[in-house]
C-alpha cells in the first residue's frame, strides 16, 4: 500500500478502530469462544480424565478406524488429483471441459445423499449388492464402504487445488524439460512437483481434515458397530447421547487440535507461497 | 532456489503406512474368536454390556470357547433397515415388534414365524411407559388426562422413528379409548392435545432423554419404566420424580436371531443359545435390575415392590394388531401427520 | 508464474493431436477410472431412479406435506444464515484486508476454522454453547431468546458453518481494488460513506453475491452440526418434520415408516428428494466456484 497525502475510504482513527473492534469481538464471539469451549469441557473432570476417556478401547477403536480411513483416503485421493490436474491442465482432448466439471459433483450432492447412493449400490437389495454378498464380500456396514464413502466426498480437493494452479503456470517449463530429455518421473519430480508442492501440501492437508471429519455420509453406511465401524465423529455423536458430554468434548477436543493443525498449515503455505512469488515478481518487474 | 521434496510427503507416507498397519492388524485382532454381532436399540447399551460379560462367561464355562459379542446400538427401526440393507447381524434385540417383522415381509431373513420359537412371544422381558416429572412435580402431573393441560409440555422420542415414540402415543391412545369409548372425536381431540404439547420429538430415546435432563425442557418426559429408573440412578442430585399411570402399553422386547445371517456366519447355536440365556434366572436377575420386568417368577418376586401392579394393554386390546397400528397411525398421511396438521 | 514471460521457446504444442509431454494414457486411464468409479457410477444410481419414476411418483416424493414443511424451514433458515455472514463477512473481509492490527494473522488464520472442524464437533459444541445452561444460553434467556430446539438453533449452526464462504470470496477482490479510484474520489471531496457506495461496494457486490450464495448452498446441505443443535418438531411455525428432518438430513432415512422401508425405493425415494433440492444449487455453485478467483476452495456440505 503506497503512502499518499490522500487517505482512502475508513482509514480516520475512529473508524478503523470501530470497525476492528467489532470485527475482533464477533470473532471471538463466533469462533473463539466455541473453540475455547471444547477444550474446557472435555477438561472439566481434570487431566486424568481426560486421558482416561481418551484411552476407553472404545474411543481407540473409534481412533483406530478414523486414522484408517484417512490413511486410505488421502493417498488415493493425492494420486488421483495429481493424475486428473496434469491430464487437463497439460493435454487437450474432446471431453476435457467435462471431465473438470464432473469432478465437483461431490459438492452438488449432499453428503447423506452420498452415502445412500452407496447402499443403493452396494447395500444387499443394491445392484452390486447380490454380486456381493454371493463372494461374501461385505462392502457396506463395514470400514471398506465407510473409506469408500469418505473417498467420495473428499475426492475434488487435490485436484482443485492443483488445476488452477497448473494452468496459470503453464506447459513451457515442462515442455522445455523434455526437449532437455527428461523422462516423465523426471519431470514430475523436478520440474512439476516443487512447482505444486504447497498447493498440492494444502490440498492434502484438505482432504485429511475432511476425511477425519467426515459425518454425514458415514453414518449412513456405518452400521453403528461399537468398536468397529464407528469413526471418531460417530462416536462423538454416540458419547454426546449416552449423557457423556465431557467423554464426547475429550474425543471433539482430539478433532478439534486436528482442525488448529489444518490451519496452521494453510497458514504456513500461504506464506510460502507467497514467498515464492516474490522474487518472480521482482524478475517481472525489473526484465 | 533450492527445490527439495515435500517434507510431509515423507512424513505422511510414513505415517501413512504405520497407521495402515495399526489398523489392519486391528482388525485381524479379531479374527481369532467367534463372534457375534447383536443389533439393538438405542438405550440398550449399559443392559447388554453388563449381559454379554455374564454371557460370555457362561458359555466359556459350559463349552470352554471364548466367543466375543458385538454390538450395534441406535433406533430400532434404522437398525432393521441396517440389516436389510445388508448389515450381517446374528441376532436382533429390538424394542419393537413391527422392527423384527418387517426383517421377514421385507427382508425375508427370518421366517414368518419366528415370535414361536422362544417363550413369551420372543420377548424375555418388557417394559411400560412411565413418567419422568422434575423435582416435587411442581405441575402435578399423575396421568395421561394431565398431558394435555394447557400448562403442561412434554418430550418424547419420534413416533416416526422410535419405537419408544410408538408406545408413548399408544399408549395415550390406550387411556383415550378407555377413558371415551368409541367417542372417535373425542380420542382425536384428546391426541391432538397431547401431541400439541409436545415440546420436542427427537430421534431416539436417548436424544430424548438429553433434551428433558441436559437441556432442561419440559415438565414431564415419556419414556420406558426401565429408562426412567436409569436417569435417576444417573442423576440422583436432579431429584426427578417417576410417575407411573395405572392404565399404559405393554412394551414387549422382542428378540430373534436371523436365520440367513447365522447359516452364513455358522453362528446358529451360540445365537440361539445367546437368547435363549436371557431367559435363565442369572439373565433375568440381572435384566430386572435394570428395571426392565421379566417373566421370571423368582425374580419377579425378588423385585416385587420396584413394579407396581398395572393394568397394561397389549397392542391387540388398543388396534387389533401391528399392521393396523402402522398404517392407520404412523404411516405416512396416517393419524399422527393428520393430527399433527395446523 | 511463466504466462507472464513472453515464451523463449518454439511452440511445441502448436499441432492438435501432438503431445510432446508424456504420460497422457497413464493420466487419462486413472482419471476415467476413478472418475467412474467413483463419481459416476453411484450418481447413476440416482439418475436411473429419477428416470425410472414416473411423473406422479416424483412429484409425489417431492410435494409431500411434510417434506415441504422441511423445506421451508430450510430454506428461511438458509436465507437468514446467508444473509447474516453476507454482513458478518463482509465486514470482517474488509478489516482483515484494509487494516493492520496485532493478532490478525491468527486471525485470518481463525477463518477457516468452520471449514477445517469436523461438523460433528460444530454440532455439539453449538449446541452446548446455546443450551439454556450454556455460556450463550443464559444470557440469551434472560433475554426470553431461546436457540436450542428452535428454527434459530438451525440459522446459528448454518451461519457458523459457512462463515468463511463469504469472507474468502470477498477478501481477493478487496486485496484487488484499484487503489486509484478509490483515492481520486476522495481528492474531489467525496465523503467516505459515498465512495463506499458508489465505487467500493459495486465491485465488491458480486463476490459478496458469489459468497452469500455459496453460503446459502452449504447451508441447505448442512447436516452435521444441525442434528446437535435442533430438534424435531412438525408444522410448529415452519419447522421441520419429524424423520427427514429438514430435508438435506433424511439420514435415518425414512425413518420408521414401513412404505419407506427396505429396499431400493426407499433410498431412492430419499436420495431423489434431497436432491432436487439442494441439488441444481449446489452444482450452480460449484462451477461459480471454480470461475471464481479462489483456488481455495470450501468443503461444501458435511
Amino acid at each position: 500500500m503506497q503512502r499518499t497525502s490522500v487517505h482512502r475510504v475508513g482509514e480516520q482513527r475512529w473508524v478503523r478502530w470501530t470497525l476492528i473492534c467489532l470485527a475482533l469481538g464477533l470473532t471471538l464471539l463466533l469462533l473463539v469462544m466455541p473453540l475455547l469451549l471444547i477444550f474446557v469441557e472435555a477438561f472439566s473432570g481434570g487431566a486424568q480424565t481426560w486421558w482416561a476417556n481418551l484411552t476407553d478401547y472404545y474411543t481407540l477403536r473409534a481412533i483406530g478406524l478414523t486414522l484408517l480411513v484417512a490413511a486410505l483416503t488421502v493417498p488415493l485421493n493425492l494420486l488421483f488429483g495429481v493424475f486428473l490436474a496434469w491430464l487437463v491442465t497439460r493435454f487437450e482432448f474432446p471431453g476435457r471441459k467435462l471431465l473438470i466439471t464432473l469432478i465437483d459433483i461431490p459438492f452438488a450432492v449432499s453428503p447423506v445423499v452420498a452415502g445412500l447412493l452407496y447402499l443403493l449400490l452396494y447395500g444387499s437389495n443394491g445392484w452390486l449388492g447380490g454380486w456381493l454378498m454371493q463372494h461374501d464380500v461385505q462392502l457396506m456396514f463395514a470400514w471398506p464402504g465407510i473409506v469408500m464413502v469418505t473417498v467420495f466426498v473428499t475426492c475434488p480437493f487435490v485436484a482443485r487445488e492443483l488445476i488452477p494452479l497448473m494452468q496459470q503456470q503453464g506447459r513451457e517449463e515442462e515442455e522445455a524439460a523434455v526437449v532437455l530429455g527428461a523422462s516423465g518421473w523426471q519431470l514430475f519430480r523436478r520440474v512439476t512437483l516443487p512447482n505444486i508442492q504447497w498447493a498440492l501440501l494444502y490440498g492434502v492437508v484438505l482432504t485429511n481434515a475432511r476425511a477425519v471429519g467426515e459425518f454425514g455420509a458415514v453414518s449412513v453406511v456405518s452400521g453403528n458397530i461399537r468398536g468397529e465401524t464407528n469413526t471418531l465423529p460417530l462416536h462423538i455423536e454416540l458419547l454426546y447421547q449416552d449423557y457423556n458430554a465431557v467423554g464426547a468434548f475429550t474425543s471433539a477436543s482430539l478433532l478439534a487440535v486436528i482442525a488448529l493443525v489444518t490451519l496452521l498449515v494453510k497458514s504456513f503455505v500461504e506464506w510460502r507461497q507467497a514467498r515464492q512469488r516474490a522474487p518472480l515478481h521482482e524478475q517481472q518487474e525489473q526484465g | 532456489m533450492s527445490r527439495q521434496p515435500i517434507l510431509s510427503s515423507l512424513l505422511s507416507r510414513s505415517g501413512a503406512t504405520l497407521v495402515l498397519a495399526l489398523g489392519v492388524s486391528m482388525l485381524s485382532m479379531q479374527a481369532s474368536a467367534r463372534e457375534l454381532l447383536n443389533s439393538s436399540y438405542d438405550i440398550s447399551r449399559e443392559l447388554f454390556s453388563a449381559y454379554n460379560e455374564q454371557f460370555v462367561e457362561h458359555w466359556q464355562a459350559q463349552n470352554g470357547e471364548a466367543v466375543r459379542i458385538r454390538q450395534s446400538h441406535g433406533g430400532s427401526s434404522r437398525q432393521a433397515q441396517a440389516i436389510i440393507q445388508g448389515l450381517r447381524a446374528d441376532v436382533v434385540t429390538y424394542n419393537q415388534v413391527t422392527d423384527v417383522d418387517i426383517l421377514h415381509e421385507r427382508g425375508n431373513l427370518i421366517p414368518a414365524d419366528w415370535r414361536e420359537r422362544l417363550p413369551n412371544a420372543s420377548s424375555p422381558f418388557y417394559s411400560t411407559m412411565a413418567f419422568l416429572v422434575r423435582k416435587g412435580n411442581p405441575k402435578n402431573i399423575r396421568n395421561w388426562d394431565d398431558l394435555v393441560r394447557e400448562d403442561v409440555s412434554s418430550v418424547l422420542p419420534n413416533p416416526k422413528t422410535s419405537g419408544n415414540g410408538r408406545y408413548s402415543y399408544l399408549a395415550a391412545l390406550g387411556y383415550a379409548q378407555k377413558t371415551f369409548g368409541d367417542d372417535q372425536s373425542a380420542i382425536d381431540a384428546y391426541l391432538r392435545g397431547f401431541l400439541g404439547n409436545v415440546a420436542v420429538f427427537d430421534t431416539g430415546g436417548r436424544g430424548a432423554t438429553t433434551t428433558f435432563v441436559e437441556r432442561g425442557i419440559a415438565d414431564v418426559l415419556l419414556t420406558f419404566e426401565s429408562e426412567v429408573n436409569n436417569i435417576i440412578a444417573e442423576y440422583p442430585d436432579a431429584g426427578f420424580e417417576v410417575v407411573l399411570p395405572k392404565v399404559s402399553f405393554l412394551a414387549e422386547f422382542p428378540v430373534t436371531w436371523i436365520d440367513r445371517n447365522v447359516q452364513r456366519n455358522g453362528t446358529e447355536e451360540l445365537a440361539r443359545a445367546y437368547l435363549q440365556h436371557l431367559y435363565s434366572e442369572q439373565a433375568q436377575r440381572l435384566i430386572a435390575g435394570f428395571s426392565y420386568r421379566v417373566h421370571d417368577p423368582v425374580v419377579q418376586a425378588e423385585f416385587a415392590d420396584r413394579f407396581p401392579a398395572l393394568e397394561l394393554l397389549p397392542i391387540e386390546a388398543i388396534t387389533g394388531d401391528w399392521e393396523t397400528a402402522m398404517r392407520e397411525h404412523f404411516a405416512n398421511g396416517g393419524k399422527l401427520d393428520q393430527l399433527q396438521r395446523r | 508464474m511463466n504466462t507472464k514471460r513472453g515464451s523463449l521457446l518454439p511452440r511445441l504444442t502448436s499441432h492438435p493431436g501432438k503431445r510432446v509431454l508424456p504420460g497422457f494414457a497413464l493420466s487419462m486411464g486413472v482419471s476415467l477410472l476413478f472418475v467412474s468409479l467413483v463419481l459416476l457410477l453411484p450418481i447413476s444410481g440416482l439418475v436411473v431412479e429419477s428416470a425410472g419414476m414416473s411423473w406422479a411418483q416424483y412429484w409425489a416424493v417431492v410435494s409431500d406435506e411434510r417434506v415441504v414443511a422441511s423445506y421451508r424451514v430450510t430454506l428461511w433458515a438458509a436465507l437468514i444464515a446467508s444473509l447474516f455472514n453476507g454482513v458478518v463477512g463482509l465486514l470482517l473481509a474488509w478489516v482483515l484486508v484494509r487494516y493492520s492490527f496485532p493478532g490478525k494473522r491468527v486471525v485470518d488464520a481463525l477463518m477457516d476454522l468452520p471449514f477445517a472442524l469436523p461438523t460433528a464437533v460444530a454440532g455439539i459444541t453449538l449446541a452446548a454453547l446455546f443450551a439454556e445452561n450454556g455460556w450463550y444460553g443464559q444470557w440469551l434467556a434472560t433475554l426470553g431468546i431461546k436457540v436450542a430446539f428452535t428454527p434459530l438453533g438451525i440459522i446459528v449452526a448454518m451461519s457458523f458453518t459457512s462463515l468463511p464462504f463469504v469472507v474468502r470470496t470477498v477478501q481477493p477482490v478487496l486485496e484487488d481494488l484499484p487503489v486509484e479510484d478509490e483515492e481520486a474520489a476522495i481528492s474531489m471531496g467525496a465523503s467516505d460513506w459515498t465512495v463506499f457506495r458508489r465505487i467500493l461496494f459495486p465491485s465488491l457486490w458480486p463476490a459478496l453475491m458469489t459468497g452469500i450464495a455459496l453460503s446459502f448452498t452449504r447451508s441447505l446441505g448442512e447436516f452435521g452440526a444441525i442434528i446437535f443443535i435442533a430438534g424435531n418438531m412438525p408444522y410448529v411455525s415452519g419447522s421441520d418434520q419429524p424423520d427427514d428432518f429438514h430435508s438435506t438430513a433424511g439420514v435415518r432415512p425414512c425413518g420408521g415408516q414401513r412404505d419407506c422401508l427396505g429396499g431400493a425405493a426407499g433410498l431412492a425415494d430419499s436420495a431423489v428428494r434431497h436432491q432436487s433440492v439442494a441439488g441444481p444449487l449446489s452444482a450452480a455453485s460449484a462451477r461459480t466456484l471454480r470461475s471464481s478467483h479462489a483456488a481455495y476452495v470450501g468443503s461444501s456440505c458435511r
